[in-house]
């Protein structure tokens, strides 16, 4: 699975602590989800793409 | 995740813990436990030792619910061990978020793995009285193997 929060992350300009403040998860939490090491919750991936104005689609897909 | 305790309790018990592990150690290799502090205790099974009088055959003495004089440390350091260990291995984080619980449950696995591998070596390979000490450790190493396994892989997150 691959992800795109890094890219639409810049479209706000938000940081990976200010987004991770946003959801209430750790900064290391958010890195470890852009760098593929962990794949969030079905939860946490709608409250991410709630955040960042886009759909789960959008920010997940199957390589 | 659900019955953790507050984040506040982490400290205090991490240090009782692992103060009390080696105090433990020290008085079991030192053979003191039953010296100190010997009250009557309330025993619900307990074996005497065989007793032998002209008048009787071997006997076994009474096997519970009696009253025995104990030394009672032992009995209180393993509470202290156990529950300053329980506390600590089970308190949230600062910021207590999916990945953490995620860290906590695998580090969970892999020390219950690697506790009951070590517990079936050594069930073949340790006999008598012996086994009995491997068995009591095994109280213990469960709950500290879980604590270097979690807090190993929690320094590897934080540093990422």
């Amino acid at each position: 699975m691959k992800n795109n929060i890094r890219m639409h992350r810049g479209k706000f300009n938000l940081t990976q602590e200010d987004l991770s403040t946003k959801l209430g998860v750790s900064r290391q939490t958010i890195n470890s989800i852009e760098n593929n090491k962990y794949f969030p919750s079905l939860e946490l991936g709608l409250k991410l793409s709630k955040i960042l104005e886009c759909t789960v689609d959008d920010l997940f897909s199957l390589e | 995740m659900k019955y953790l305790f507050h984040n506040k309790w982490k400290g205090l018990s991490g240090w009782i813990f692992y103060l009390s592990i080696p105090i433990g150690m020290y008085l079991l290799f030192t053979d003191s436990f039953e010296d100190l502090m010997r009250i009557k205790v309330f025993s619900l099974f307990s074996y005497e030792k065989i007793i032998t009088t002209p008048q009787t055959e071997n006997i076994l003495g009474s096997i519970g619910f009696r009253w025995i004089e104990n030394g009672f440390l032992d009995e209180i350091l393993t509470f202290v061990i156990i529950v300053s260990g329980i506390i600590h291995s089970f308190c949230k984080e600062k910021v207590e978020d999916e990945l953490i619980s995620k860290i906590r449950m695998d580090s969970l696995v892999m020390s219950l793995y690697i506790n009951y591998g070590v517990l079936l070596f050594f069930n073949f390979f340790v006999y008598e009285l012996s086994y009995f000490y491997v068995m009591v450790f095994h109280i213990f190493t469960i709950l500290i193997l879980f604590n270097l396994i979690f807090r190993y892989r929690l320094s590897i997150h934080y540093k990422s």
